[in-house]
């Protein structure tokens, strides 16, 4: 085991993590504004995956290309999941809109299920098989771009929550809902805005991970979970604090594997979660955004 | 008088026509088998293999591969089972869809619906291990070219084994090493990176055994699950214990990102050997390209070996023409186990599945009868003790045999050249 | 006179709880007037029913002459109507620079409000020296006077304060009297519900005392602190704490 080895499980660590940092960030949002966890986050992930693949499929487009357009396909689905579902659920007890999220996750995994097949789907990316070094350091092309992509695209959602209206307006609501209300912002159309931005951070990362991972109806799981535990890690609530935590989940996922033995990957990394709600019950960076 | 003699030839001709007639209804127009297969899932590809290299089999025993006339195959001649006046063998599928849970309600679903007399599958280890109780509770013979070593553990009294198991499919391994070794190939550490179902762990297991029986140290194990995107820690771990000898059991998605982490990390070890899997599966040939190439597998036939089997080539030519490739291990089991059944029902004269049962005990079918290199004797455990396998590497993209010598089409590349050559 | 608001024989419950039991007002441009009572009497429910978190079952409102009875705060904010929640509300992690756009939000032009938020700064020096900092770090004091200018962006024709006193100590609640005081003087409509009767009646121009839902007492400020009846009916705690 030398420097070098680990050091190279760091580095492919921290793409891997970009992704999750992503995929946290958009969990995180939602769990910020409104105190709502979205167990069907994955298959939103995963229904990306599979757009991608039949844009790639049947008119040859690379994910890179068609990713706007999953993106923006996305958005519409988290607007339209909240104004059908969500909105509707909020006014009930915890428990309801805890299982609400529930059962769109069954609902969005067993269509897939029926529609697509449980056959595993591959796209192709211009960036699908190419080597970049870095120094001593290797990653694939995809990643880079994975990890590339999932910061600009975090970063555009922080520009967003920290300098526009809207974005503002939404912490607000997150902050003091009634006291936004008295001031003209409206929660529910801020809420849906929201739900969309956090579903086509969904598209995004499941467009980026599209040149270097199948689809299957169960992809969900393999970013969701770590996701969860990067959220856990980060501070419910703190998007900051997830994206970091998902930098995190990645490196120990990758170097804990490496350094221990691989088969226990994901349990150190529900290890390192259980441990930090532990100690600290609000995440390393807790306290809400 | 003459009217009784008259009445008494027609009631005779009447029982005699009713005896031969009552006879023939008696006997089935066909005889139905049930094939449980991953149509979907994961390796759709295989199940595709082994679906139409069944459906070959079946047709040329119902009459229709006039190629295979004249052979010594099994089944060459005929137009159905002729001990049964000619009935059609009807294959009816089932989608395992690589799961054991799906497979097993899914053998169960065929075995009382459509009352098989016999059934074959599933593929992968771990869905016939879950498939085994039920044709043994219902009692319906049932071949399978699985690896895992338990299916012949537990006496299953309905379940014949007609490929290789671990041992004999890893024993092919180390007589390669050493004949490697005698050719002045050197290597030190010998590693395993496996799937953690019953087909990576059984195989792995197999592999540990004969290594030590050998005074072979295994290095280092790396058992991992699918269902992953990154395989940096698994090939890391591999390429800081020097491992130089690797044995990979994997299936086509998880195949193909292994294979491209080796790339990027750079990790090349003198041999991979695989027992089959993702190296069976066009998927994998269409997205590695030229890094599929190098990769040694078990392999159990090749189309190259009819140079020393003519009918080989004619076979494998009408296959193409019906599908659009070669034969490869997938379809040339299938069709194996086909017909080992169809002949197991042919010597017992019955559509029932336990007289089947009791003749296929008995089969004993040499290696001209199959298209398998080997042919067919189970010993009490339900093994196939003629089971043997060669070892195939991918060399411009397309497996050749390249041990032993004498089935040999190609020279063995040692060690796998480096990735900056590439 | 012209009235900003008035509000007629206005009912509203909270569930089966009737609050406001037939409740008449007039507020002129331009006024400062306070709402007085005892615990229960009310005051806080008046405002909120203005400021549209309550629908009234019955009677009406009206803003300039406008029925509003029963539009909700995004609506009245867009018409003029600025409230101060009575408990503090301001974004905690957001900056004071922050709170105050926020303010603004319904209003379009932003070089306006940009101005407006320089000029509200202005006001408040203590504010404007911290402009970065988040509203979290404020005293007491400080919140009551970000809030009330917060409130300011939305160049409001009615500014509702709910008890913009509580909890301040007596030289900070001198402090935030001034600044009504001025917003007043700069012609913004005040009304105001206080606890603290007796500085609320100093420094408004007329005042309301209600009693179970309803007006009591009505007149300009100096008269009801001179009147002795008043002061012992209502008034007897209002020495401010």
């Amino acid at each position: 085991m030398t420097a070098e080895i680990v050091l190279q499980s760091v580095v492919s660590g921290l793409m891997f993590g970009g992704v999750i940092a992503l995929v946290a960030v958009g969990v995180s949002l939602i769990w910020g504004v409104m105190d709502v966890i979205n167990f069907a986050y994955g298959e939103y992930l995963m229904w990306a995956m599979y757009l991608t693949f039949f844009l790639y499929a049947g008119a040859g487009l690379d994910p890179l290309l068609s990713l706007p357009l999953t993106a923006l396909v996305l958005f519409g689905a988290g607007v339209l999941t909240y104004r059908l579902v969500i909105q509707r659920v909020m006014r009930g007890p915890i428990f309801a809109q805890l299982l609400s999220t529930f059962g769109l996750f069954v609902l969005l995994r067993y269509t897939a299920w029926l529609v697509f097949r449980p056959d595993d789907r591959q796209s192709q990316s211009l960036v699908s098989n190419g080597v970049v070094k870095l120094g001593e350091m290797r990653v694939s092309t995809g990643e880079l771009v994975a990890f590339a992509g999932s910061v600009l695209a975090t970063s555009a959602l922080f520009w967003f929550l920290r300098s526009t209206r809207t974005g503002k307006a939404l912490r607000a609501v997150a902050q003091d809902r009634e006291a936004a209300l008295a001031l003209g912002i409206e929660p529910d159309r801020l809420y849906a805005i929201a739900w969309g931005i956090s579903a086509a951070a969904a598209g995004v990362a499941g467009t980026l991970v599209s040149s270097f991972m199948y689809v299957n109806p169960l992809v969900g799981d393999v970013f969701l979970l770590p996701g969860f535990a990067a959220v856990a890690l980060g501070g419910f609530g703190n998007v900051y604090g997830a994206f970091a935590g998902g930098l995190v989940i990645g490196i120990v996922n990758v170097t804990g594997g490496t350094l221990t033995v691989p088969k226990v990957k994901l349990a150190l990394v529900y290890l390192v979660f259980l441990a930090v709600l532990f100690m600290r019950p609000k995440g390393l960076w807790g306290g809400r955004q | 008088m003459r009217r009784r003699v008259l009445g008494l030839v027609i009631a005779t001709i009447g029982v005699v026509a009713l005896g031969v007639f009552g006879i023939d209804a008696q006997m089935p127009k066909e005889v139905v088998v049930g094939v449980i297969i991953p149509l979907t899932g994961p390796a759709p590809g295989t199940g595709q293999d082994c679906k139409v290299g069944a459906e070959f089999a079946a047709d040329m025993i119902n009459g229709g591969v006039k190629a295979a006339a004249g052979s010594a195959l099994l089944g060459a001649g005929w137009s159905g089972i002729p001990s049964l006046g000619g009935a059609r063998l009807k294959l009816v599928f089932a989608d395992s869809q690589a799961s054991p849970e799906v497979g097993r309600a899914e053998a169960e679903r065929l075995i009382t619906t459509v009352k098989p007399s016999a059934t074959m599958g599933a593929w992968h280890s771990g869905v016939t291990v879950a498939i085994a109780p039920v044709i043994e509770r219902y009692r319906i013979p049932h071949t399978t070219v699985s690896t895992a070593t338990e299916l012949t553990q537990r006496g299953f009294q309905y379940l014949f084994r007609v490929g290789v198991n671990a041992h004999q499919g890893g024993e092919v391994l180390f007589q390669y090493l050493d004949w490697m070794g005698k050719d002045g190939k050197k290597w030190s550490k010998l590693g395993q990176l496996h799937e953690d179902t019953a087909a990576g762990v059984n195989f792995a297991n197999a592999i540990e055994e004969m290594a030590k029986a050998r005074g072979i140290t295994p290095a280092l194990r790396v058992p991992y699950s699918r269902e992953q995107a990154n395989m940096d820690s698994e090939i890391l771990k591999l390429k800081s214990a020097g491992i130089d000898v690797l044995v990979q059991t994997s299936y086509t998605s998880d195949g193909i990102i292994i294979r491209k982490t080796m790339r990027k990390l750079d990790y090349a070890p003198a041999l991979i050997f695989s027992q089959g899997g993702f190296d069976d599966d066009p998927k994998f040939y269409e997205a590695m390209g030229d890094d599929a190439n190098f990769g040694s597998k078990r392999q159990l036939w090749s189309p190259a070996l009819s140079s020393s089997k003519p009918i080989l080539k004619a076979i494998n030519d009408e296959f193409k023409r019906r599908n659009g490739r070669d034969m490869n291990d997938n379809s040339v089991r299938y069709f194996t186990n086909v017909q080992v059944i169809a002949d197991a029902i042919n010597r017992a004269k019955s559509a029932d599945p336990q007289a089947i049962q009791k003749a296929m005990v008995a089969t004993d079918l040499k290696a001209e009868h199959v298209l398998l290199v080997h042919g067919v004797k189970f010993d009490d455990k339900h093994d196939n003790v003629l089971a043997k396998a060669m070892v195939a590497q991918v060399l411009d993209r397309q497996l050749k045999i390249v041990f032993p010598a004498e089935a040999a089409t190609a020279k063995p590349v040692w060690p796998i050249p480096a990735w900056s050559t590439r | 006179m012209t009235s900003v608001l008035a509000v007629d024989d206005v009912h509203a419950s909270y569930g089966r709880f009737d609050v406001l039991r037939g409740l008449s007002l007039r507020v002129a441009r331009g006024e400062l007037v306070a709402v007085l009572g005892p615990n229960g009497a009310g005051k806080s429910t008046l405002l909120k029913t203005v400021a549209g978190f309550l629908r009234p079952r019955q009677g009406s409102i009206q803003l300039e002459g406008e029925e509003i009875g029963g539009l909700r705060p995004p609506a009245l904010l867009r018409k003029g109507i600025a409230y101060v929640m009575q408990r503090s509300s301001l974004f905690p992690k957001m900056t004071i620079q922050e709170n105050l756009e926020l303010g603004a939000y319904v209003r379009q032009t932003t070089v306006e409000v940009r101005t407006d938020i320089e000029r509200v700064l202005a006001m408040f020096p203590r504010l404007a020296e911290r402009r970065r900092q988040r509203a979290e770090g404020l005293s007491g004091g400080e919140r009551r006077m970000l809030e009330i200018g917060r409130a300011l962006l939305l160049r409001p024709k009615l500014l509702l304060l709910d008890e913009p006193t509580m909890g301040l100590a007596p030289l900070v609640m001198d402090l935030i009297f001034d600044t009504i005081m001025e917003v007043r003087a700069a012609g913004t409509t005040v009304v105001m519900v206080e606890q603290n009767a007796r500085r609320a009646l100093e420094v408004s121009d007329r005042a309301y005392v209600l009693e179970q839902g309803q007006t009591r007492v009505e007149g300009r400020g100096e008269e009801l602190l001179a009147s002795d009846a008043v002061r012992r009916a209502y008034l007897g705690s209002g020495a401010g704490r």
